[in-house]
């Protein structure tokens, strides 16, 4: 976030677009890469002022056709014709004329074909435009031949690194910005490594892996358009897909495939006299993006169309929702019920949650081992029957029956295997809770119902010998339908005798005691944060003097809410009824808002819960540097850190006080920890911040204004 | 060569007169020779007689049953341990591990519960008369403090102005349900509009907030509906309230009152069929809560937390007493009686309940009419006015249940002095909880001044 006077807000907004649009050749999001690549650039001066002339002229007919093109794709595709046209044309009337016309061409492509392409298939659009421009350029130029220039006159042979192999690869990078020279290509190099470690590491694998494959082919030298291969790695295994052993090895097979696309269309498009520019990389991209996106969404790699960052940002979204979210095809239940209750029966248990109805869960209420009064003969002995059964989610009623006998303790009604059920549906997830006492059904066929709304009472009925809930979701609204996977979420698990977990995703096995994890509104209120109040801290390090920082909650235009930071930092939070979860902190540096979301980061609003776990991103810890170096090194994508908290009522303070401990574990034994404190007061906030480790030691202190 | 039948041991077998005959079988001889798996004569031998006896696992499942039954039913429950009812540390400490917070009425049940350990902010501080001290500590300590009529509402408002903070308090309310007499003389009638007045009071001041409401409609109430009944008015006051003063009620406490299964005096069928189980409660006052509070959450308004102040229902059958007969007579009207050594003193309830009554061992002989007194030097000194049981002999031992609420806290001192109280605790091993007084304990107090020690005059 760059502060700037408000009359200078349109240029720096321009300039602001137009580097991110450089940045973007290499997918890359940074304006001050941009600036880079863009300086690069004009290593050869007559591409360079095309690209920059495709560039405005791209902006110009967005702007003047009115085409409320989201995002920057028009403007790189733009970029990039005029680079490509500007190293073929010398600079007169015509050259002007031809990218003027090339950036309409891409422009107008761009914005029908984004969206066209995305609703039919899921796929980003890419250079497309651009390919499709240029190629409309040239064959134009084969009626009405231009003072072209040779293309090929801008290769020299000066000879950079020691090493052949790497030179070729340096200029094999320079082709995509026209500036095909081992030193240029070296810094474009470096500009990716300065964006993001890993891309590069994918620009060399893929290069290595694509040109090998070209080679083995049996086609011939590559440079010009090699570029594909490394172009093809780094979107398929870091930009689209979070970074993982499969995803590279994705990329590099979509580098292969490039390779091989290289060959056949070259034989295709010599006869007409187009150069191949980013085709093979496409066809690549779109045959793997395609083809796994059309995948059930949870399996390895994960795609991250939507919001492509970079491949470190990636990484860190994605292992924090797997340590929060689970897995993401498993349908997310609330417990059916009030209070504790029992797992007497987990997934493929050994009774009858066999396939294909694996995927449920049997309850009953025990206190210790039993679960009955008396000697259990009859149904009302059992601790269960007849207490109130929940609507795990809000849904309509699709089918039910009522009217069937609880069968006594020991008996099964087979005929009727699910007794008195519901069975609900949302969209497409079926959810049917079974054994239900007879007559005890509150809802009618075609209602909907709330999460959370009383349906029913746990009864017996059924193939049922002893009371108890039985629940699944299924595949569709037929009794007996497979079931499909699901989980409990916002639930408290009883570990020991009084200690309870929360568990924002749970899947419970057989004994284990879980009830649902409720709001203390007096503790929601305390921790929340509120776009209406500053919250002002005095932050003091050990040793040093201390300043004040203020916090204050904001809501973004996409409708994000974010906790900004006097400094600019800022980090997205979500709340819902029973938690209140912050992710994706900016990069920005302010140790108050670090030492807040390591401290709050993940904090179950239930007064009840005294433990639960959460993997944040080491980035947040205060690493001494040395730390910081070594993490860097080993854990080159980013880490994340094990935060396991403790929170209990701290009498004399009139405050919970909210522990976390964090560990982050690099190789060969390397290990660093610190202890967060958080005191959170009702009625007055999170009052006191603490963080301490061997070298170091934060604190915070919040300025009660009123 | 023939067998041997193997040798038998020769046994006894008593003759019993009037097993059959026209009013049925004979009901069978009942007697309690042990408390979970304890056998109790060995106690009776250690600690002398009478003897309180505690079970800590009865104690520990009637307060699981009682959770169990609302928060299956109400997602929010909390349990106020009614410290009136038993105030016995050992007592008051199980429920407070079972997660009860502690409810008392007086500066004394409060400074107990603080000695126990129980927090202030898990103390719901109840009670006409809270002393002044009383009220600012509590403040301080942030209990639930529910205000029983305006002199205290305005001493509650000054102790907040001096310490410059708002204090959130609770109102008690009274009200006709139609079922029990209102107990009219605690809190704020909402019928005759004090309790509106108080709660707009509230409302305008600017060091109270009011947060929750509380009421208590009597005592071993046996129609769940009146609980209903009362769950009702109380929504609809808290809307009203909420409405018109803005104030958001965290809290609904609908006090006690829940029988126990004990036999109240002049009731024709036994406790086990007359009395409610706590599901049966549960279900009555959390169906007419759902009922009145449907509109709730649509608004975006959370559930208020339901409060119980299950005393009696929880302990009374997790104590019993045994005592011994210490003589027998024959009264002018033909009936048997047996003298005890445990009265009125120590069974405060034997004024209202038919206590259960049972030998410690099998007795012989026919079961006959029996008066059991105890053994002050009073008229009024009936353990049960009429009982059947065998000839009683000097020295045999009867267990007398349920006694674990209110004796413990109303047992007087007169003439006699308090036994010892025993827990049988969840393993099977026996604590004493309560030493037996001793002459000491009554003397200890007092200060003799010097001009009356003796020698006494023998002058008449």
């Amino acid at each position: 976030m760059m502060t700037t006077s408000p009359a200078a807000l349109p240029l720096v907004r321009l300039a602001r677009s137009m580097a991110k649009a450089y940045a973007a050749v290499f997918f890359s999001h940074s304006p001050r890469i941009g600036i880079w690549f863009a300086i690069l650039t004009l290593w050869t001066p007559r591409a360079a002022l095309g690209g920059l002339t495709g560039l405005l002229a791209a902006m110009l007919w967005a702007r003047l056709l009115r085409l409320q093109s989201r995002g920057r794709l028009h403007l790189v595709n733009g970029l990039l014709c005029g680079l490509v046209i500007g190293a073929h044309h010398s600079i007169d009337g015509a050259y002007f004329l031809w990218i003027l016309l090339a950036a309409l061409l891409s422009t107008l492509l761009a914005h029908w074909l984004t969206g066209l392409f995305w609703k039919t298939a899921r796929l980003p659009l890419l250079s497309l435009p651009f390919v499709l421009s240029c190629w409309t350029v040239f064959l134009a130029w084969q009626v009405n031949a231009p003072s072209a220039l040779p293309v090929g006159a801008l290769a020299n042979d000066a000879f950079f690194t020691t090493w052949p192999w790497l030179d070729q690869f340096f200029v094999a990078l320079g082709w995509l910005l026209l500036i095909p020279y081992p030193l240029a290509g070296a810094l474009v190099f470096v500009g990716i490594l300065a964006a993001s470690r890993y891309l590069a590491f994918l620009a060399v694998a893929g290069y290595s892996v694509g040109t090998l494959a070209l080679y083995l082919l049996g086609g011939k030298e590559a440079t010009p358009i090699a570029f594909n291969f490394s172009l093809t790695a780094m979107a398929l295994g870091g930009f689209f897909a979070v970074p993982s052993r499969a995803s590279f090895l994705v990329a590099l097979a979509g580098s292969v495939l490039a390779g091989w696309m290289a060959l056949a269309t070259e034989v295709l498009l010599h006869p007409l006299h187009l150069p191949l520019l980013t085709m093979p990389f496409l066809m690549a991209a779109y045959l793997m993006l395609g083809s796994l996106g059309a995948r059930l969404a949870t399996r390895q790699p994960t795609l991250v169309l939507e919001n492509p960052v970079s491949p470190e940002i990636n990484l860190e979204r994605a292992r924090m929702a797997e340590a929060r979210g689970g897995a993401a095809d498993s349908v997310p239940l609330q417990p059916p019920f009030h209070g504790e209750w029992r797992i007497t029966q987990g997934f493929d248990g050994p009774h009858t949650h066999k396939p294909p109805w694996q995927h449920a869960l049997d309850f009953d209420i025990a206190e210790g081992e039993r679960n009955h009064h008396g000697n259990g003969a009859a149904q009302e002995d059992y601790f269960c029957f007849g207490a109130p059964v929940l609507a795990p989610l809000a849904a309509q009623v699709v089918r039910l029956c009522d009217d069937l006998a609880d069968a006594q303790p020991g008996e099964v009604d087979t005929a009727n295997n699910w007794g008195n059920f519901v069975l609900l549906r949302s969209g497409g997830v079926h959810v049917l809770l079974a054994h239900l006492k007879r007559g005890s059904l509150k809802v009618r066929l075609g209602e909907w119902v709330s999460a959370g709304q009383v349906v029913a009472a746990c009864g017996s009925s059924g193939r049922s010998p002893v009371p108890h809930l039985h629940l699944q979701a299924q595949q569709d609204d037929q009794l007996g339908s497979p079931t499909r996977t699901f989980h409990l979420s916002n639930v408290l698990v009883r570990t020991n005798n009084q200690s309870r977990e929360f568990r924002l995703f749970f899947r419970p096995g057989p004994g284990e005691v879980l009830s649902a994890a409720l709001c203390e509104e007096r503790l929601a209120a305390a921790v929340r944060p509120s776009r209406e109040r500053t919250l002002a801290y005095e932050l003091r390090k050990a040793g040093g003097d201390s300043r004040r920082v203020t916090l204050r909650a904001k809501l973004t235009l996409l409708g994000q809410t974010r906790l900004e930071s006097s400094s600019g930092a800022s980090a997205a939070y979500e709340e819902t009824a029973a938690v209140l979860g912050f992710y994706d902190r900016n990069a920005r540096r302010d140790p108050l808002l670090d030492l807040w979301l390591l401290a709050i980061g993940l904090t179950p609003y239930s007064a009840v819960a005294d433990h639960w776990s959460d993997r944040p991103p080491a980035r947040l810890l205060p690493l001494p540097i040395g730390q910081k170096l070594l993490c860097a090194l080993l854990q080159p994508l980013g880490a994340s850190c094990r935060s396991e908290y403790r929170r209990k009522w701290d009498e004399p303070n009139g405050a919970w006080l909210q522990e976390g401990t964090h560990a982050l574990r690099l190789a060969f034994g390397f290990a660093w920890q610190c202890r967060t404190r958080a005191w959170i007061a009702p009625g007055l906030g999170v009052r006191r911040l603490q963080l301490e480790s061997s070298d170091t030691h934060w604190e915070a202190e919040l300025q009660i204004t009123e | 060569m023939s067998q041997r039948s193997p040798w038998v041991k020769p046994v006894l077998t008593p003759h019993r007169p009037g097993g059959m005959n026209k009013f049925g079988a004979l009901r069978p001889q009942l007697h309690q020779s042990e408390l979970d798996g304890v056998a109790i004569a060995p106690l009776l031998e250690q600690y002398g007689s009478p003897l309180f006896i505690v079970s800590e696992g009865r104690l520990r499942d009637n307060a699981r049953h009682l959770r169990r039954a609302f928060s299956t039913r109400w997602p929010k429950v909390r349990h106020g341990w009614s410290y009136k009812t038993n105030y016995l540390g050992a007592v008051c400490s199980v429920l407070h591990q079972e997660g009860a917070w502690a409810e008392v009425v007086s500066e004394l049940e409060y400074r107990k519960a603080r000695t126990l350990g129980v927090p202030g902010s898990r103390i719901i501080f109840n009670g006409p008369w809270k002393p002044a001290a009383a009220l600012e500590q509590a403040v301080l300590e942030g209990a639930a403090i529910h205000l029983d009529h305006l002199d205290e509402l305005f001493a509650v408002e000054q102790i907040a102005q001096r310490l410059g903070r708002q204090v959130p308090v609770g109102l008690r309310l009274n009200f006709d349900t139609g079922y029990t007499e209102p107990w009219s003389r605690f809190g704020f009638n909402i019928e005759a509009g004090a309790a509106m007045d108080a709660a707009r009071r509230i409302g305008t001041s600017q060091w109270l907030q009011l947060t929750g409401l509380h009421s208590h409609i009597g005592t071993f109430v046996l129609d769940v509906r009146a609980y209903a009944q009362q769950a009702r008015i109380m929504a609809e006051f808290m809307e009203a309230a909420e409405c018109e003063t803005g104030c958001r009620i965290e809290y609904l406490d609908i006090g006690g009152g829940f029988a126990s299964r004990n036999a109240l005096q002049g009731l024709y069928l036994p406790p086990d069929q007359v009395v409610p189980g706590f599901e049966q409660y549960a279900e009555a006052i959390v169906d007419a809560l759902s009922e009145a509070t449907r509109g709730r959450a649509a608004l975006g308004k959370p559930l208020p937390v339901l409060v119980l102040e299950t005393g009696r229902a929880v302990v009374d059958d997790a104590e019993v007493l045994v005592t011994r007969v210490v003589g027998g007579k024959r009264l002018p009207d033909g009936r048997r009686a047996a003298i005890l050594d445990a009265g009125v003193n120590l069974l405060f309830t034997a004024y209202w309940y038919n206590h259960d009554v049972r030998p410690l061992q099998p007795l012989e002989g026919l079961a006959e009419e029996t008066v059991l007194f105890g053994p002050l030097c009073m008229n009024i000194d009936t353990v049960r006015a009429s009982v059947m049981l065998p000839p009683l002999n000097v020295g045999d031992a009867l267990v007398v249940s349920p006694v674990g609420a209110y004796n413990n806290t109303q047992w007087m001192q007169f003439i006699q002095s308090r036994p010892a109280v025993v827990m049988v605790m969840g393993d099977g091993s026996v604590e004493p909880i309560r030493q037996a007084e001793s002459l000491q304990t009554l003397t200890e107090l007092e200060r003799m001044p010097n001009a009356l020690r003796p020698p006494f005059s023998d002058a008449m």
